[in-house]
């Protein structure tokens, strides 16, 4: 199954939620877990004290029952009457981010939890669930409810990052715009800049790919100390299996050019201000994308590692790609004949592979795979299934 | 241990390894791919018994068995693995996913070719109802019945199974960080002319045992793993026994079952309390019956994936089967 997932929210959120980070999951896992607990026993009409959520998440600990309500309740989120019951904040906006909180999934691992975060469970206001990361983060560092308040609240909320200019810290304001397409951070002494992006990410059974993205800057001043900071969450977001695709909409200067090509896990694609071509260095170098400043200089080889000379080797590569797919996991839910004709057609191969030679080629592709990654390559063969 | 109880055992037994070397035989001839439902798997020889080089597609229902050392010693035919276990002896060997309340059991080998095989069983994929080559693991045999399904049936089972694999939510897969969610696929709930489902939000399984129990004029014989009062079955057989049917029951030994047969002994029904009895079958006036994987108590006849087949006159051998399997332990 593919899930195709697309954010335009507060973009360093969005790359942290949908890349599975394990950063302090467990600790959210835990928070999220309690106040899904308390919030799910209130709409049941019970009652729900430090003892019950011990019992029920906790194998009956207490101390470390304590241990998770304590912040949530310092910060707000988390209500103590006399009676010792405890209940979600009743504040719309406190009670949002809690419960945006309690909407993320995680998976345990072999050790730790990874943070999954669903297509439907993207909640919808991307600030109020920055709101609740924030929170978590700094729980441990101690954090007052009049802090909590005030990061709180929706639009804009307070961030406390360097400046782009003046590399202090500071108390920026970040708000995402009307329609949603600029995450706006605005310094005093800095002026505004606006990075625009949008990004989609397809997720195939359980497993996110790369996705696509798109990048554009505007303001005051573009230059890489405005921009800078952020390819550090750009390199956090890279770096996994296969390549996200990147496309700059704003004309990048050389500076912002070369440092998205030093990342690796991007395949640029079109750059304002560049011209792209593929060229083949030798018969036994691969092909490349090169891109071109208007001057004719070369920037720098990126793109494609191989291309396939004849349908036969389209076959092998395209077959290749799915096989890789199943053994990292994947079900193949493509029909193979028609992922190969795919390929064939985009590199320019009118006549197909030969009838049979797919079903051979995948009985010798799949000769040494293990039995749960051959049935994974072989499942919309064998059901007749086609995404 | 009396005469009629080391009989059972026998007949058990001997059904037991039957059934054994009918699925081995069917495995050892799968051409390209097997299909594989169970609730609980915990087989350790089962999936050897393909051929290399075939997919295997393995459906479960339950993952997260909890039970003691000392459950295991005491039954250890019921031995099922626990999710770590099926994650390190399963998972790498097929395409394994657990799907929410898959209570289905079946064998199905290459089921989109002309030479579709397909088996209903009422046990789970363990050696209580398998038989395996370490007979450390093989030490009770439980009751159970097997069917070989039509062509149509078969076509009709592997449909169902693909929607179980692709296309039911909250669907989760072993993989090698462990179970995984998966993302379902869009397809449509196949519709079902021969065989008898439950599920999916619909009762149809449900609906034709209570229409058969109904019907009788005669006789009844039933048997089940579990039975309680609150089973929709129940006041129809107490109706049955009250107008002069002769209703006779089989039931697996355990409290929630003795309470459920005192019920129905003090309606006139007999019942006969048969250690692992696991079989879910009912006979009508010998001429007319239903093996299916569902238990015939509340929940098993309202929750879950279940599926059941009619045993009559048109599918003779399948009738003269279950016909035997009530007279043997009569």
């Amino acid at each position: 199954m593919i899930t195709t997932i697309q954010a335009s929210g507060a973009f360093p959120v969005s790359i942290y939620a949908l890349g599975g980070e394990f950063m302090r999951a467990s600790k959210l896992h835990e928070c999220g877990a309690a106040i899904s607990l308390i919030e799910e026993l209130r709409q049941l009409g019970e009652t729900c004290d430090v003892s019950k959520v011990a019992k029920v998440l906790f194998a009956g600990r207490l101390k470390v029952a304590r241990r998770i309500l304590q912040p949530l309740i310092g910060a707000g989120l988390v209500v103590v009457d006399a009676s010792g019951c405890l209940s979600v904040c009743d504040s719309d906006e406190v009670r949002q981010a809690s419960l945006a909180l309690s909407e993320l999934r995680f998976e345990p691992p072999e050790r730790g939890y990874k943070l999954v975060l669903m297509p439907e469970s993207i909640p919808p206001s991307a600030a109020c669930l920055l709101s609740a990361f924030r929170v978590v983060e700094n729980l441990p560092r101690g954090f007052l409810s009049d802090h909590f308040n005030q990061v709180l609240v929706p639009s804009p909320v307070h961030e406390h990052v360097a400046c782009v200019s003046c590399q202090k810290q500071g108390p920026f304001i970040m708000k995402t715009d009307t329609d949603s397409t600029f995450v706006i951070y605005k310094h005093a002494r800095s002026g505004v800049l606006k990075i625009s992006y949008h990004f989609t990410q397809e997720q195939v059974d359980g497993v996110f790919r790369p996705g696509k993205l798109v990048i554009g800057l505007e303001g005051d001043d573009i230059k890489e100390k405005s921009w800078g900071w952020l390819m550090g969450s750009l390199e956090k977001m890279a770096g996994r299996r296969g390549k996200w695709e990147v496309r700059v909409t704003t004309p990048a200067d050389d500076a912002l050019f070369s440092s998205l090509l030093k990342i690796s896990g991007y395949a640029l694609t079109d750059v304002p201000g560049y011209m792209r071509a593929i060229e083949s260095k030798g018969p036994f170098d691969s092909h490349r994308s090169i891109f071109y400043r208007p001057s004719g200089l070369s920037v720098k080889c990126h793109g494609l590692s191989e291309m396939p000379e004849d349908p036969s080797s389209a076959v092998d590569l395209a077959l290749r790609r799915l096989a890789k797919d199943a053994e990292d996991g994947v079900v193949v839910i493509c029909q193979p004949e028609a992922h190969v004709a795919e390929l064939c057609r985009r590199f320019g191969f009118e006549t197909g592979p030969a009838e049979g030679e797919v079903s051979e080629a995948m009985l010798a592709a799949s000769a040494n795979m293990g039995g749960a990654a051959r049935a994974r390559f072989f499942a919309a063969n064998d059901w007749g299934i086609s995404a | 241990m009396s005469d009629k109880t080391t009989n059972l055992k026998r007949v058990a037994d001997a059904e037991r390894k039957e059934r054994t070397e009918l699925i081995k035989s069917m495995l050892a001839g799968a051409g390209q791919m097997v299909s594989l439902g169970t609730f609980l798997f915990g087989h350790p020889d089962l999936i050897r018994w393909v051929p290399k080089e075939r997919r295997i597609y393995l459906t479960i229902g339950e993952a997260d068995i909890e039970f003691t050392k000392a459950d295991a010693i005491a039954d250890p035919g019921k031995y099922a693995w626990l999710r770590s276990d099926l994650a390190t002896k399963a998972a790498g060997l097929c395409l394994l996913r657990a799907v929410p309340g898959h209570h289905l059991k079946y064998i199905l080998v290459d089921p989109f070719s002309e030479g579709a095989r397909g088996l209903l069983l009422t046990s789970n994929l363990t050696p209580s109802g398998i038989g395996v080559e370490s007979l450390s693991d093989a030490k009770v045999s439980s009751h159970e019945m097997e069917v070989e399904l039509s062509a149509e049936e078969t076509r009709e089972l592997a449909l169902l199974a693909r929607y179980n694999l692709f296309g039911v939510k909250k669907v989760r897969e072993f993989k090698r960080g462990g179970l995984q969610p998966v993302s379902p696929l869009p397809m449509e709930v196949p519709e079902s002319a021969s065989l008898l489902v439950n599920g999916y939000g619909r009762l149809g399984l449900t609906d034709a045992l209570l229409e058969c129990v109904s019907s009788a004029k005669s006789s009844v014989r039933l048997c089940s793993y579990t039975f309680d009062t609150d089973s929709r079955l129940f006041p129809i057989l107490k109706k049955l026994a009250s107008s002069g049917v002769d209703v006779r029951l089989m039931l697996n030994v355990s409290l929630a079952n003795k309470r459920a047969s005192d019920a129905l002994s003090l309606a006139g029904i007999k019942v006969t309390s048969i250690d692992k009895m696991h079989a879910k079958a009912v006979l009508v006036d010998d001429s007319s019956g239903i093996v299916s994987t569902a238990n015939f108590c509340r929940t098993g006849l309202t929750d879950g994936i279940n599926i059941g087949v009619w045993c009559s006159s048109a599918v003779p051998q399948r009738l003269t089967r279950l016909k035997q399997f009530f007279s043997d332990r009569s």
